[in-house]
């Protein structure tokens, strides 16, 4: 839909797909965090209901096996017959005539459980008491190591050592959309229809092909207008896999809408986890070697496609990326809890990389007697450094980090700023400035990392381009459109863009950490130039031109712009893009057109992944105003300067930069899911876990650098995730800051600040 | 749940009657028996927003109310804002503001607005940001929300 359409209410989200001929679906999950599911039965004097269990699901469905490395392999199944996981596990599933009646019939369907202990913290799960996968030896779903014991001489002849133990918060993306799943199944074409709310459309039929054991051309996989999705749509979850196998079933169309209950206990949760970071320094305050060691909560399972290591390898891979050192030693380890299966939220793994980095290097400077801006100044790479390739082998094309701190410096004024601070005090209140630099890992080329796009002008002369991508809300098809439109020489809005449907469009990775722009924008880029220099090839026939055509000829000879095809030593003799088009495709022409033209007609399709990660970088400054007695702060400033390389578009840039602020500011100092030590969600409604509202969110001061990128065709670096991991970091640096006090651990609800401006430790 | 209520109210200035379940809310009534789909549930309880209409005016979670409590009233959903191909100036506002990006808020915060236009003139930007706080927003970060409340109200102050 176009943003016209979305403001009319006339999106198309999953709830709103027609569905006359849908029954309902409603899922009985488990009030247990671990339990043997012993029996299920219908509800007392019901006749003819349809209800299914994990029996009848695994007696004709393969359960998966989600596999990369450094992951224990096991037998995921959708509904597990025997054992409920977590609570909100699904069970068992029940079919009625309306989403009220189904409900109904979910409440009054009877399991017989016996409770088995709940393993809910790591420390816990590390402990192996309880072990929750039968099938492995222990409760490490994720294991990674590297470089191993490099660091150890650095760290004994250091200067300085500092290294501390950072917790973050199990948190969850909340889409203001929730889930949902809308499935047909044709007996006579043998084919599943499934539309779903989900960032991964092939992935997703990659998936449901493995379980449902059928051929992947035998799923259709739609995505309609997505509400919103921030990594929590980019798995493949239990719900989509029950609702096609039951509409095989049962014969007819089949639909489930979740609430928010099951959205905050039953889809995926993220973040949780701590890192031990260690950093070792010269007497200058030059870092020189690092040691991380992350640990995961995974909850439940390892979810697909990315698996239970995402969070705490990222976090470790991406250690200190942005700073010179020579030598990093990490480690990262998932567990399985009972608790609801971890997967993506914005910011994945780097919102602990950028919390630990930047607090530490705060410690650090409080020990060297640097200030925080300064101790960044000299160990953030420089330009001239760049290539740059990481300890971790992370690869860096081009930067300008320097110059992004120094902007966002200047532009908060932060020399006045900590003039302030000297001179100027109030009782109770404490101003404190938080400083934060890092990049972001963006077009991920992971799982599996390549995009398709088709671009196609038909004999009409309309313009499609078909992508592997699937946008959730951010504006793709502008992006899009614009550089399929730049490439063709015709204006914006001959171009239409296609997505989420993967009848139509070719495979690829979908849509997850900022890969928009730098892998789908650099794929499809390379399928536009292929079709201009066919168009280009027609023209130059048209034109008369003999020889060789080569593509360095036309693209030499010849300028497309304004829907026309012209000489470049003679612009006023041209041939008119549509002519071009029925020319190619009616060859009305009195010559024959060489095989390579008539070959797919005006059509291109390109599949590429990118040699290497592309990461943008930012430079945050906050200024906090502390009410010591009560522990609320205000944002007073906050100023984010980033460099994405070539900005694709402005609008979209600016509001990927503020919205994912936003979240940061959610994820800094409200956001956390809380279990008890039974394994009971605290936090399923928008009342406890909550969520920045416009009071929370102060005016956020964008700020651009465009240093290109050498990898990317486009010149752009994907973004959109550095407000979410970069903002909790600063704003802990500045209440640290205006405290005086160390802060380690994530939200900074009032009750830890309140406690820190007490003195009290380890809150 | 056989037993059924008659219900008769008026939605975006047209006369409606329908029989009802007792139970259905206004919001699943208006989505799924009138097919205005423009109303979205974010949360069922009363949180998000995201499924404010105007009652007689007022700006009402529609999740919260059931059908039949709307007995006789006028209700105004997102459908009803625009007139034919012309967006309300709110609507064009908040498209030219940057003020929307999946759109699945958008209903509720429109609707909330209206409420909140009809009554407030020339407000500062605290007083936006605290008329919003009822609508959770997870794309913008809010800012093009204000800016176009602020642009309608006549007053950027």
């Amino acid at each position: 839909m176009t943003r016209e359409q979305l403001i009319r209410g006339e999106g198309q989200f999953i709830a709103d797909l027609p569905d006359a001929d849908c029954r309902w679906v409603a899922f009985v999950r488990s009030p247990h965090a671990h339990a043997r599911v012993l029996s299920v039965l219908p509800p007392e004097g019901a006749r003819d209901v349809t209800l299914v269990t994990g029996h009848d699901l695994a007696s004709s469905i393969q359960p998966l096996r989600v596999q990369a490395p450094g992951l224990n392999v096991y037998d995921w199944h959708p509904m597990h017959p025997e054992r409920a996981l977590f609570v909100g596990d699904p069970v068992a599933a029940v079919v009625a005539d309306s989403p009220y009646e189904a409900e109904d019939l979910a409440d009054a369907v009877r399991i017989e459980y016996e409770p088995l202990p709940a393993v809910t913290s790591l420390e816990a799960a590390a402990g192996n008491e309880t072990t929750i996968h039968p099938d492995l030896s222990d409760n490490v779903l994720f294991k990674f190591a590297l470089n191993e014991g490099a660091a150890t001489e650095a760290f004994a002849s250091a200067d300085l050592v500092v290294e501390r133990t950072f917790r973050y918060p199990r948190q969850t993306a909340v889409p203001l959309e929730c889930r949902g799943v809308l499935a047909r199944y044709d007996p006579r074409e043998q084919r599943f229809t499934v539309w779903t709310s989900t960032q991964v459309p092939h992935y997703l039929r990659n998936g449901l092909s493995q379980i449902l054991g059928v051929p992947e051309d035998d799923i259709r996989v739609i995505r309609p207008d997505v509400g919103g999705a921030f990594g929590l749509k980019a798995q493949l979850f239990p719900e989509e896999v029950i609702l096609p196998w039951l509409a095989r079933e049962t014969g007819g169309a089949l639909k489930w809408v979740e609430d928010r209950r099951e959205n905050l206990l039953a889809s995926v949760h993220a973040h949780e986890g701590t890192l031990t970071l260690g950093a070792a320094f010269d007497g200058d305050g030059n870092l020189r070697a690092v040691r991380a060691r992350a640990e995961g909560d995974a909850g439940a399972h390892s979810v697909f496609p990315f698996g239970a290591g995402l969070d705490p390898f990222t976090t470790v891979i991406n250690i200190f990326g942005a700073y010179r050192h020579e030598i990093a030693e990490i480690d990262a380890t998932s567990y399985a809890t009972n608790k609801a299966p971890a997967g993506s939220y914005r910011g994945v793994g780097q919102v602990l990389s950028v919390f630990a980095v930047e607090r530490l290097l705060d410690i650090a400077a409080g020990e060297l007697g640097l200030d925080p801006a300064e101790i960044r100044r000299r160990n953030l790479l420089r330009t001239d450094d760049f290539p740059h390739t990481t300890p971790t082998g992370n690869a860096f094309d081009t930067g300008n980090y320097q110059e992004t701190l120094r902007m966002a410096l200047a532009r908060a004024d932060y020399d006045g700023l900590r003039a302030e601070q000297r001179t100027a005090a109030t009782a109770g209140k404490q101003l404190g400035v938080g400083v934060g630099t890092f990049n972001e890992v963006t077009g991920v080329t992971l799982y599996p990392g390549y995009d398709g796009a088709r671009v196609r002008i038909a004999p009409d002369g309309t313009i499609q381009g078909f992508m592997s991508s699937a946008s959730s809300g951010q504006g793709h098809a502008e992006v899009y459109g614009r550089l399929i439109a730049e490439e063709l020489g015709v204006s914006r809005d001959r171009v239409q863009i296609v997505e989420g449907d993967t009848d139509l469009c070719p495979s690829g990775s979908g849509t997850y950490a900022s890969r928009t722009a730098v892998t789908m924008g650099n794929t499809l880029t390379l399928a536009s130039q292929d079709l201009r220099r066919k168009l280009l090839k027609v023209a130059a026939l048209m034109l008369k031109f003999e020889g060789e055509l080569s593509d360095a000829r036309v693209e030499r000879e010849l300028t497309i712009a304004d829907g026309r095809i012209c000489l470049a030593e003679d612009p006023a003799t041209g041939v008119d893009f549509d002519e071009v088009v029925q020319a190619a495709y009616l060859q009305t022409l009195d010559f024959a057109l060489p095989q390579e033209i008539v070959e797919a007609g005006l059509e291109v399709t390109r599949y590429e992944k990118l040699p290497q990660n592309v990461f943008s970088n930012t430079a945050i400054v906050a200024a906090v105003d502390v009410d010591t007695e009560t522990g609320h702060f205000e944002i007073r400033r906050l100023v984010m300067v980033g460099d994405c390389g070539r900005i694709l578009d402005r609008e979209t840039v600016d509001g990927q930069a503020i919205g994912g602020a936003a979240m940061g500011i959610g994820c800094g100092t409200l956001e956390q899911l809380a279990y008890d030590a039974d394994g009971q969600l605290l936090t399923a409604s928008l009342m406890d876990y909550l969520v920045p509202t416009a009071m929370e969110v102060p005016p956020i001061e964008v700020g651009h650098l465009e240093t290109p990128s050498s990898v990317t065709r486009n010149a752009a670096k994907g973004m959109g995730e550095s407000g979410t991991m970069g903002i909790p970091a600063v704003l802990a640096n500045a209440v640290a800051d205006a405290l005086g006090a160390e802060v380690t651990e994530l939200p900074l609800s009032e009750e830890r600040i309140a406690g820190l401006a007490m003195g009290a430790s380890s809150l | 749940m056989s037993a059924r209520a008659a219900l008769s109210l008026q939605v975006n200035g047209a006369a409606v009657d329908r029989d009802v379940e007792p139970r259905l809310t206004l919001a699943d009534f208006l989505r799924n028996e009138l097919k205005l789909t423009g109303t979205h549930l974010g949360c069922e309880h009363g949180v998000c927003g995201a499924c404010t209409v105007l009652v007689d005016g007022e700006a009402v979670r529609s999740c919260l109310l059931f059908a039949v409590q709307a007995q006789g009233r006028s209700i105004t959903t997102v459908e009803g804002l625009a007139q034919g191909a012309d967006l309300h100036p709110l609507q064009r506002a908040l498209l030219e503001r940057n003020g929307l990006q999946c759109g699945f808020c958008t209903p509720g915060v429109l609707m909330t607005a209206m409420e909140f236009l009809e009554n407030t003139s020339v407000p500062t930007r605290e007083e936006i940001r605290k008329a919003l706080s009822g609508t959770i927003c997870r794309c913008t970060g809010y800012q093009g929300m204000v800016d176009a409340i602020a642009e309608i109200a006549g007053g950027d102050r």
